[in-house]
């Protein structure tokens, strides 16, 4: 069988850490009445409170799984069991022919496959293409605009009415205005909105940062009115960040492409509803110096579109335009030898983070590698205490502490999203032992 | 955002703003101001251009003074050791009985926990004191230094668990009861009299729990010399509780004056009487209340609600503090006649009460006819009773089939009469491991919710021999959410100790302390 896997990188694939614990204990082969693999796939089924036992595949290229178990989490612990089996047994799941059930499911992902890649290579006009593509934008535009002209006033209307009176009601009128930025289909101003009102929710501690978000919503609001005269760079920052990002195959076909060793700086995922998560992971260009973000979402049973877990890789990155590009998307990828994270002083952490912002203030947060930083907490705050000044952290109490009990106090090389206002710690380094190492275990709920 | 823009966003904002700014950034706020009449459009859209700036500035804040950092620990865990995944989930599920294990285990291969995982390990001793002992010898200098920062970690602070000779005495000057306490206990062991000084010099400031922890401690090494201080305490102390205490140490003194006087006030109590069948005993209650019992801890006011009548309390009052080897040899009779002849009697109630609560584990023939009597006075207590005998006394009170121990609730008792760090015999475990098959195959886990509620700590009182055989048992697939989960959770603290004892005979895995950085 192809592809080998940890147990660590099987249990990082885990949704949660409920499934991973579940998972775990699927692990004896009594749970299984059947267990096979070939070097495409592996399959079993898998014991379960129903009459009939549920049926486990895996896509080992892939690392996607299908069960029939009526789970909404993915992978579904009979499909996480399924991996730690295959990842634990050093000589494989037994080899048998496939049964019918996955032969069916894998043909069905290839002529998937293959009917996307054909749809890809369809000869279309290429006139009437654009048009409609045209027609489609001028029309998302439009309700973006109105969207923008009401929202535009209401900001104005929340600070002519004084934010000191923000109750329940108002509570009520920062959500319908959220929504109604959803109907305008600019899902991104929606979101801002709705960190806006979490910073007022939160109490006098974080309205200034209420009143900041709102003031850069009217900056968007003002840039959506005089789009036409943007450059093309900036125009892409505004779509952005009104939730509208470029196509994926534009992107791909577009000249902004770097082959590279990238190396995996960190890496975080957000749960940001019941079904919705986001996984952001940072990466670094060993020759090109250049820092990326791979942003990738999953949704109710969808699986990541790639499976990051070496810390090193080979790979061609097309990035996404605007007028300072960090989201990148990759269209290949082969692991590398590991490296060590990159040599940069704080004054250049401080300062290419300032010209990040500069370029695109509405870009949510960007990649901040400190060399020397010591954890600390003060006055019930933590902070990152640095040579010059110190940084507020974003963190969960829990990973705080294990982060503090990490550093002992000593000075360590941390790598985390700089948001503005506080850093969130991804990874920490021992600067004189990399391979000792703090990451931030799970997902995490933003703060 | 400054205080000025902060007061007018949340007051309201009315009339054109107008604010200090950098001379280069005032200019384009008023031309932005300039470009609107409406004053509050115009403050938000300037918020958004100062809130612009101040992102492209990235600023710190001013330094703080960080900790003095923690000293190396040479024998910290690394990822790669085989325990490793394992601490995490087991600190935060549970059972504390497995979390000793595990902080034994490290403490026994001379490392110590792995440094990010010190706060769900220390947050688990904040959760349970029986914990912390063994969680000292764990958590290294490292855990110790982390403890100083959170208030629920003071257990843990520089000082406490392995110190030194030299700083003793400063953990009795300045350490928590629990170090005091152990302090005291190790001076008791070494010179009985000083320790008592030491103790003596400081009671009077002392408050009534710290009193009565500490008085305790002359239990250890108890001696004539004792007295004098005991004494003292049964007539003067302020508390009822420690007044108490000292009654019944000294009571443990055949020649102390206390002692000396219970049995001049019991013994008239008890005589012998001739009857058609020979000589027979027979035991009385006071008949009224003596004055003088105000000064050996006895109360002549019975509490309101007490199920013993008025004469019965007296008598039980007396009884609990005389040693139960008192009874045997002024009687002849061993402890089951003893208590059958009780059991015939007007006051077996009193006797019995009073004796349960003077029984200690040097009473052991006390307490496997305790045990045998099957007595309800006993019953309620018996994981107490059970906890006095050593390991191997105790599994022949017990059925071996967890069907049996589940049904009459001795399952529980088992639970309870072991200590953490202790474990069943390879022998009972083996017993109890076969039986676990059956249940799962005959649905009792499925009813049985007190088996399924237990399973974990089984898991964790299983002997590590008998363990090690355990194979998990084949399931129908048609068991229920609970039973699964309760397999599932007898599985995994199974699989955890079998790691951490699979591993015992191999040398420690150590790491060499990497240097700091500067």
């Amino acid at each position: 069988m192809g592809v080998a896997l940890t147990t660590e990188q099987v249990l990082a694939l885990a949704p949660d850490a409920a499934s991973a614990k579940a998972a775990a204990g699927l692990t004896g082969t009594n749970h299984w009445v059947l267990l096979g693999g070939d070097d495409d796939a592996v399959w079993g089924e898998c014991k379960g409170s129903g009459a009939k036992p549920y049926q486990t595949q895996v896509d080992l290229a892939a690392l996607l799984s299908r069960c029939t178990c009526p789970s909404r989490k993915f992978p579904c612990k009979h499909g996480l069991a399924l991996l730690l089996l295959y990842a634990q047994q050093a000589a494989g799941l037994p080899r048998a022919d496939r049964p019918a059930w996955v032969g069916e499911w894998l043909a069905s992902r290839k002529e998937k496959a293959e009917k996307k890649e054909q749809a890809a290579k369809a000869p279309v006009d290429p006139v009437a293409a654009a048009e409609a593509a045209l027609k489609r934008e001028a029309g998302r535009w439009k309700r973006i605009e109105s969207g923008c002209a009401d929202l535009q006033l209401w900001i104005a209307d929340q600070f002519r009415r004084g934010l000191a009176s923000f109750g329940p009601e108002q509570r009520k009128e920062w959500a319908a205005m959220a929504a109604r930025m959803v109907d305008a289909q600019a899902p991104g101003l929606a979101q801002q909105l709705q960190d806006a009102l979490d910073a007022m929710s939160a109490g006098s501690s974080r309205q200034d940062e209420a009143i900041e978000r709102l003031g850069l919503l009217q900056l968007i609001n003002e840039g959506v009115s005089r789009r036409e005269q943007l450059s093309p760079e900036r125009l892409a920052d505004l779509r952005v960040a009104l939730g509208w990002p470029h196509d994926k195959e534009d992107v791909v076909a577009g000249s902004d492409t770097v082959e590279d060793d990238w190396q995996v700086l960190g890496q975080l995922v957000i749960a940001r509803d019941e079904r919705l998560n986001e996984r952001r992971i940072w990466l670094h260009g060993r020759e090109s110096g250049r820092y990326a973000l791979l942003l990738d979402y999953a949704h109710n049973s969808k699986g990541w579109e790639s499976y990051w877990s070496e810390t090193s890789y080979r790979a061609r990155l097309s990035f996404y335009p605007g007028t300072m590009p960090l989201r990148a998307v990759v269209t290949a990828q082969a692991p590398s030898p590991a490296q060590a994270w990159p040599g940069v002083s704080l004054e250049h952490a401080i300062e290419q983070a300032s010209h990040w912002f500069a370029a695109n203030p509405w870009q949510p947060q960007v990649p901040m590698l400190l060399a020397s930083a010591t954890p600390v907490l003060q006055e019930g705050g933590w902070m990152l205490h640095t040579a010059a000044g110190t940084l507020s952290l974003r963190t969960h109490e829990s990973s705080a502490w294990s982060l503090l009990a990490f550093s002992g106090g000593h000075p360590v090389s941390v790598m985390g999203e700089w948001d503005g206002r506080r850093l969130r710690p991804l990874v920490a380094q021992h600067p004189v032992e990399p391979t000792r190492r703090w990451a931030l275990v799970g997902e995490e709920v933003a703060t | 955002m400054s205080a000025p823009w902060m007061k007018q966003a949340l007051v309201g904002v009315d009339r054109a703003p107008s604010f200090q700014v950098d001379s280069e950034v005032a200019g384009l706020l008023d031309a932005v101001l300039a470009q609107s009449d409406d004053p509050a459009l115009a403050f938000s859209r300037a918020a958004g251009i100062m809130t612009a700036c101040r992102l492209a500035a990235v600023t710190l804040d001013p330094a703080v003074t960080p900790p003095v950092p923690a000293v190396g620990d040479a024998g910290e865990l690394t990822q790669e050791h085989p325990w490793f995944p394992l601490l995490g989930p087991s600190f935060v599920e549970g059972p504390v009985r497995l979390q000793h294990e595990i902080c034994e285990r490290v403490a026994a291969i001379r490392a110590c926990l792995p440094a990010p995982l010190l706060p769900v390990a220390l947050d688990a001793g904040k959760r349970s004191q029986t914990l912390r002992t063994a969680l000292l010898a764990a958590i290294g200098q490292r855990g110790r230094w982390l403890a100083q920062f959170n208030s629920a970690w003071q257990f843990a602070v520089d000082g406490a668990g392995e110190v030194d000779a030299s700083n003793d005495r400063r953990l009795w000057d300045e350490g928590s009861l629990a170090q005091r306490v152990d302090y005291l206990r190790r001076q008791r062991a070494i010179d009985a009299a000083q320790a008592r000084d030491l103790l003596q010099a400081q009671f009077g400031e002392l408050p009534a729990k710290e009193r009565l922890e500490l008085v305790a401690v002359l239990a250890q090494e108890l001696g004539k010399a004792d007295e004098t201080l005991l004494a003292s305490l049964l007539l003067k102390d302020r508390s009822r509780d420690v007044r108490q205490l000292a009654a019944r140490l000294l009571a443990q003194l055949p020649q102390s004056a206390h002692a000396q006087q219970l049995v001049a006030w019991l013994q008239p109590l008890l005589a012998q009487k001739r009857g058609l069948l020979g000589r027979s005993w027979q035991c009385d209650a006071p008949t009224q209340a003596d004055p003088a019992w105000a000064s050996a801890a006895i109360d002549a006011t019975r509490p309101q609600h007490d199920s013993l009548g008025e004469r019965a309390w007296w008598l039980y009052q007396l009884v609990r503090q005389v040693p139960l080897s008192w009874w045997t040899s002024h009687t002849g009779m061993n402890a089951a006649e003893l208590l059958a002849w009780a059991a015939k009697g007007d006051w077996k109630a009193a006797l019995y009460r009073g004796w349960h609560e003077r029984v200690d584990a040097a009473d052991r023939d006390w307490i496997e006819a305790m045990l045998a009597s099957r007595d309800r006075e006993f019953g309620y207590e018996m994981s107490g009773l059970l906890a006095m005998l050593p390991m191997a006394a105790r599994e022949k009170h017990w059925p071996r089939t967890l069907d049996q121990l589940s049904k009459d609730g001795t399952l529980v008792e088992i639970v309870a009469s072991c200590a953490l760090g202790e474990t069943l015999s390879a022998d009972f475990s083996r017993a109890l491991l076969a039986d676990l098959h059956t249940c799962v195959e005959n649905d009792r886990l499925r009813y049985d919710f007190g088996l399924r509620a237990q399973l974990p700590e089984l898991a964790a009182l299983m002997h590590p021999d008998a363990l090690a055989e355990w194979r998990s048992p084949s399931l129908r697939g048609d068991e229920t959410p609970a039973q699964a989960e309760s397999i599932r959770e007898f599985e995994r603290v199974a699989a955890v100790r079998r790691t951490l004892h699979a591993h015992h005979a191999r040398p420690p895995i150590l790491i060499d302390p990497i240097p700091e950085p500067r």
